[in-house]
């Protein structure tokens, strides 16, 4: 029975114990900020770079990697990581800001969405949250429901129609929630971004094809929508598409 | 024979068939000049169902250029009826466009193309297309290439025109796609030996001009150009596609109207006019006196201050205005000379850019924030700016004026001590990206949090305990109507057995005591069988409900009777001595047979 208990806590433990002092991700963290605030930047993406490697996501990595690239003039690299960062957190004001700032340097500026009053408000609210945060707090609704419509089934009708209405509210927190969980799973599921990683790329009629479309530069932001081998159909946000190899490309 | 052979031979170029595909390749003109553009039109005709079909690659060729490729497929279908028997038959036509230019003169056998469908290759026969020289200029219609200075420095602005001129009335007209692949060749042309910049980039202007003695309707495309390094570089010749137009004959006298009516009688025929070739030759600059930071063309500048009167160390705004003939990546900042009385503030800078026939021209404002520290007379002195004047060919400094300022007292201003502005006069005069994030701890934020198989488990959870409720209060409300059926089926059995237990009894009981037991079981015997508790309800209620759920008002009437007899009988004594238990019994029993035949009549 012992020997269960010790194999059950170590089970347990084993996660925690392994993670904080082996993993000497924390450690490159440290010594990338120290490169980073001595200037040394090509040394601190190296560091930075190496905690990307171990598959570990983490928008202050992302981020910090994103100044970094920006403090050596490669914007297209810098834009990538701004934008890996937003996408882990939405409506981080920093990720917003340095966007902004680094956008007004590309040669191709990107197009400001136009939004009334109304759409502003769903918006802020749409990105308040991360995804993981929004999760659970969806699950939180639905828990709040499951008890209030199992209570309900065992209550008097005048008690039951307070939860009626606390249910209604409760029910359209959750709709929209649901639905904004929704798009941010349809988006990361089938919307393909990327970012021009090279001083000027030409989009072309087909992959190898001899016409050129358009000509993006460096840290422009596109969608897109196929692949065939190492060509990308990229689109523009005002429709226009075309074949740019996948090389010059970095994916969000 | 020969002549057969020779058929059958030019028959088997134009057209290949194998089984359900017929497979061909034409050209739109055969006989070109340098640079004219070809379609190349390969035809796949599919009688039969086809899966999978390959569209034919074009090979790679010294003569001429792959300028564009484009495919399309249509559907037709046809059925025949030849002596009552029908025959269908669905063709699916594939056509492959290839947009090629030949590259020299000469002439040059087109590669054979090859189609593959269904594992199965059919090739098309080669054939030869004649390119001949650029065609002599034609009178109707020239392209001109002219320069406003051919002679010019590093750096300096020019305006190069590209002329498409028209005779007014020649049957001629330039097409849009000959000016945007005008404007594309000469923006290409600039490569790394001069920069072109299209003016007016967002219309196509039209004037009539003189051309050696004849008018012509002219088409300007004005391009700014700086050469970016010495040497002499050409531009052109500049090929410019337009159409002659010409009417086409008529063939029945309903042509004349229709065709001219409605425009369709005119032939459109695509043709090149050349340019002339320009010359340019860079200079480059004298060796360049201490202070000049790259400018070249002519400049001026002017400097304002508001207000000239004012306390110590009150802001006040210097205006300074740069006004160049160039291209607003030519004109650096300015640089202001020390100025030790005043406290001075990165400057707000603002662009504006004009476009003209003589080029781009720039105005650059510098607006400062400068606080002057001491009161007194204190003076902005002359801001200079060194430039090279191409014009003069040498190296130029434009000046402003002095401009003094009257500082009167401030408020307890010292030199050593520094004024603060307050906060509508502070502005952000500098910008940078935010600085590095630095959490004490690195957590793992995945993109696709919902792939964790946790969050399936727990987001079925609540939906399992609502269900749950539900069923355990349907189980519960199951169990608590199999209790009342178990009750209705036994009721007239207890109440008849509670009446007998009751005659039985020796002694008897005293009136009020039987009476009671009798009314106990009457209301026993109502609440079990019918469901609703009689004995909260008054007389008049149990005789509405009686009423209803018996559908007999008389027999419902008497079971209200008797109740109410019983209860008389139990609160008064007077009556009690009258009471005779068996007969009570007996019209209970009769009650009770009365409502069981009835209500077990009614289900």
């Amino acid at each position: 029975m012992k020997r269960a208990w010790f194999i059950i806590v170590g089970l347990l433990t084993a996660p925690i114990v392994a993670r904080s002092p082996v993993s000497p991700v924390q450690q490159w963290f440290e010594t990338a900020n120290a490169a980073y605030r001595d200037q040394v930047y090509d040394t601190a993406i190296v560091y930075y770079q190496k905690i990307v490697a171990t598959g570990l996501e983490n928008s202050a990595v992302y981020f910090n990697l994103g100044n970094a690239y920006f403090r050596t003039n490669r914007l297209g690299k810098a834009v990538l990581y701004y934008e890996k960062a937003r996408a882990l957190a939405p409506g981080d004001p920093d990720i917003e800001a340095n966007l902004l700032f680094v956008n007004k340097h590309l040669a191709d500026r990107p197009p400001m969405p136009e939004r009334s009053f109304i759409e502003s408000v769903f918006w802020r609210l749409h990105i308040l949250f991360t995804l993981n945060a929004q999760l659970w707090l969806l699950w939180a609704v639905l828990v709040a429901l499951a008890i209030l419509f199992s209570a309900g089934l065992f209550v008097s009708r005048n008690v039951r129609l307070w939860f009626i209405y606390l249910g209604c509210l409760g029910a359209g927190a959750g709709i929209f929630l649901g639905v904004s969980v929704g798009i941010k799973i349809y988006q990361a599921e089938n919307v393909r971004a990327a970012i021009v990683m090279e001083r000027s790329a030409d989009a072309l009629n087909q992959p190898n094809g001899s016409k050129v479309l358009f000509t993006i530069h460096e840290g422009t932001r596109v969608t897109i929508r196929a692949y065939q081998g190492d060509w990308c159909l990229v689109s523009l946000p005002n429709g226009v598409s075309g074949w740019i190899e996948g090389t010059m490309l970095g994916e969000i | 024979m020969n002549i057969v052979r020779i058929i059958y031979l030019v028959f088997s170029i134009s057209a290949i068939s194998f089984g359900g595909i017929d497979f061909s390749v034409t050209a739109n003109k055969t006989a070109v000049t340098v640079g004219e553009q070809i379609i190349v039109t390969a035809k796949a005709v599919c009688t039969g169902k086809v899966k999978n079909i390959s569209a034919p690659t074009l090979p790679p060729s010294d003569n001429f250029t792959l300028l564009n490729t484009s495919q399309n497929q249509t559907q037709s279908s046809s059925i025949q009826i030849i002596n009552g028997r029908m025959t269908q038959t669905n063709e699916i036509t594939y056509l492959y466009y290839y947009f090629i230019a030949p590259k020299r003169e000469g002439s040059f056998q087109f590669p054979s193309l090859t189609l593959t469908a269904d594992g199965q290759t059919y090739s098309s026969q080669p054939f030869t297309i004649s390119v001949t020289k650029q065609p002599v200029e034609s009178p109707d219609f020239r392209v001109t290439l002219r320069m406003s200075k051919n002679r010019l420095y590093v750096g300096e602005q020019a305006v190069l025109v590209l002329e498409a001129a028209q005779k007014p009335n020649a049957p001629v007209e330039p097409t849009n796609q000959g000016f945007s692949a005008a404007i594309t060749a000469i923006d290409q042309a600039g490569g790394k030996d001069f920069s072109l910049s299209h003016l007016f980039s967002d219309k196509i202007s039209r004037e009539q001009k003189n051309i050696g003695g004849e008018t012509y309707i002219v088409y300007p495309l004005q391009f700014s150009l700086i050469p970016i390094k010495e040497g002499t570089f050409t531009i052109g010749p500049v090929a410019f596609e337009y159409e002659r137009l010409s009417r086409m004959i008529q063939r029945d006298p309903f042509d004349g109207f229709f065709g001219g009516f409605f425009g369709g009688g005119i032939q459109r025929e695509p043709r090149i006019a050349y340019s002339n070739q320009l010359t340019i030759h860079a200079l480059p600059l004298p060796p360049a006196p201490r202070g000049f930071s790259g400018a070249v063309g002519s400049f001026t500048l002017s400097a304002s201050a508001e207000p000239r009167e004012l306390p110590a160390g009150e802001a006040a705004t210097l205006t300074v205005t740069l006004r160049a003939s160039t291209r607003p990546g030519n004109v650096p900042a300015i640089m202001l000379p020390p100025l030790d009385d005043f406290e001075v503030f990165t400057p707000e800078e603002n662009t504006a850019v004009d476009t003209t026939n003589q080029g781009i021209r720039t105005r650059k404002t510098f607006k400062y924030l400068i606080i002057p520290k001491e009161e007194g007379q204190r003076e902005i002195p002359a801001i200079s700016f060194i430039y090279f004047d191409p014009s003069a060919g040498r190296y130029s400094t434009v000046s402003t004026e002095p401009i003094r300022f009257t500082v009167t007292r401030g408020k307890k201003v010292t030199r050593d001590q520094r004024r603060y502005l307050t906060q509508e006069e502070i502005r952000q005069v500098g910008s940078d990206i935010r600085y590095i994030k630095t959490p004490s701890r690195l957590r793992h934020q995945s993109a696709r949090p919902y792939r964790n198989p946790l969050f399936l488990i727990v987001y079925i959870m609540p939906f399992i305990a609502a269900v749950f409720s539900l069923l355990y209060k349907l189980q519960a409300q199951r169990t608590e109507a199999d209790a009342a059926k178990i009750l209705r089926g036994r009721a007239y059995r207890t109440a008849s057995k509670q009446l007998e237990r009751l005659a039985k009894e020796t002694p008897q009981p005293a009136a009020a005591e039987a009476a009671s037991r009798l009314y106990d079981i009457l209301e026993q015997y109502i609440t079990h069988r019918f469901g609703f508790a009689a004995a909260g309800a008054t007389l008049d209620e149990l005789r509405g409900l009686f009423a209803g759920r018996l559908g007999d008002p008389a027999l419902a009437g008497a079971v209200v009777s008797m109740l109410e007899e019983l209860d008389t009988i139990r609160f008064s004594p007077s009556v009690s001595g009258r009471f005779a238990l068996l007969e009570y019994i007996g019209r209970t029993r009769q009650i009770l047979s009365a409502m069981e035949k009835k209500s077990k009549g009614g289900a």
